[in-house]
């Protein structure tokens, strides 16, 4: 279905987008002041069966797997969440959060990198992985409020970072999806390259 | 008119103004390579439902409620360097702007005039765009329904109700938007309130 955000968000890449890099200060500004509350229109969020995603090759080679989940109004804006055998769960239930989360990962030493996914990302960067089949660095489990994206980043292949893409869907939903990719990570991800 | 609800059910229609998306400039090249369209879109994401909200609020007609919530980000993203975080938050700098955008509107539809005809770049929706707009008008019944009762405030204590208490901004944020001083958001918000609940408290009497 078209969602009226993502053709709005696509128009004004399209016809603004030299705007957009003419002010880097602002748009930095404006991404790192958002604030953390959760707008009143976006609360109530139902809970979606968690799913996983095949990447596959436009733009972005074949992700090496993807947790899509959906998360509760009751659940924070983030979490990340150590685990005793090494592996993180990574929540995230409003995208004004990315930067904060990525603060959280980047202080917990943990080499993933968390991006805006949408359809009119046009970032190039090479997912390895090309293969498309499963990675052990990621897996989705749960279908329950506390539904997480669990990555391994003992798995994640020497030289090469985790990237964590987000997106909201018409109905307030969170979708995560990972990758991983040689640094330095892109600024966002494609979601057509999950589509293909 | 053409302030808050009173413009329900009353807009203009701007069928026959409405602009096609226009080519990629030979200079943007499909490609932002900053992360500065980034940065963007993670404040666009987390903005662009409570503004098409606002909108759906008052419009009835997806088409208007889609030109209305696209003008904002097009005049946000033509006055960024008017954005200083310094003098208050990115939401509430966004918010004066969707109260600009509606005084526009409202203004032209005062004169008789097609609402948005100034406005660039507005594009005609796609039918499953109107149906993913129209279903955000529908969820906004009740809201609209709520706002229609609140004739006893001033329009500035309706304002900063709507602000807080349904679309979710901080007092601050919204005192920004109004542009007034925090203490006066919260004098508005206390006395409207106020009054809101003694007026729920008669109608339950009723």
């Amino acid at each position: 279905m078209s969602n009226f955000e993502d053709q709005l968000w696509s128009q004004l890449v399209r016809e603004r987008g030299e705007q957009m890099r003419a002010a880097p200060r602002a748009t930095a500004a404006l991404a790192s002041s958002v604030t953390a509350t959760t707008p009143a229109t976006r609360r109530g969020r139902r809970l979606r069966r968690p799913a996983l995603l095949t990447g596959s090759a436009l733009g972005i080679a074949g992700l090496a797997s993807a947790g899509v989940l959906a998360l509760t109004s009751a659940s924070p804006a983030f979490a990340v969440t150590k685990n005793s055998d090494g592996t993180v769960d990574v929540t995230l239930s409003d995208l004004s959060d990315l930067p904060a989360l990525n603060q959280q990962l980047a202080k917990d030493g943990i080499p993933v990198t968390a991006v805006p996914l949408s359809t009119s990302c046009s970032a190039t960067a090479a997912i390895n992985n090309p293969s498309g089949e499963s990675s052990p660095s990621i897996s989705a489990s749960g279908q329950k409020a506390t539904d997480v994206v669990r990555i391994d980043p003992s798995q994640i292949p020497s030289g090469e970072v985790g990237v964590l893409g987000a997106s909201q869907t018409a109905s307030g939903q969170i979708e995560l999806m990972f990758g991983e990719t040689t640094p330095p990570a892109p600024s966002c991800l494609n979601s057509a390259a999950f589509t293909g | 008119m053409c302030n808050d609800l009173a413009g329900f059910g009353q807009v203009v229609s701007v069928s026959g103004v409405r602009h096609s998306v226009g080519s990629i400039p030979s200079s943007f090249g499909g490609w932002v390579e900053s992360g500065a369209a980034a940065e963007f879109e993670v404040f666009y994401r987390a903005n662009v439902g409570v503004v098409s909200a606002f909108f759906a609020r008052r419009c009835s007609e997806p088409q208007l409620v889609a030109d209305l919530t696209s003008e904002v980000f097009l005049q946000a993203l033509a006055s960024l360097d008017s954005y200083d975080p310094d003098r208050g938050s990115a939401r509430g700098w966004l918010f004066g702007i969707v109260r600009r955008v509606w005084a526009q509107h409202c203004e032209r539809a005062a004169r008789g005039r097609e609402a948005i005809t100034a406005l660039a770049a507005h594009r005609l929706l796609g039918d499953d765009e109107i149906e993913n707009v129209a279903a955000r008008i529908d969820a906004q019944r009740a809201a609209r329904e709520l706002l229609a009762g609140w004739e006893g405030l001033s329009d500035l204590e309706r304002a900063a109700v709507e602000l807080v208490d349904l679309t979710g901004l901080e007092p601050r944020e919204a005192a920004s938007a109004l542009g007034i001083s925090a203490g006066a958001l919260r004098v508005r918000l206390f006395r409207a309130r106020k009054r809101l609940g003694k007026q729920r408290r008669t109608d339950e009497q009723l």
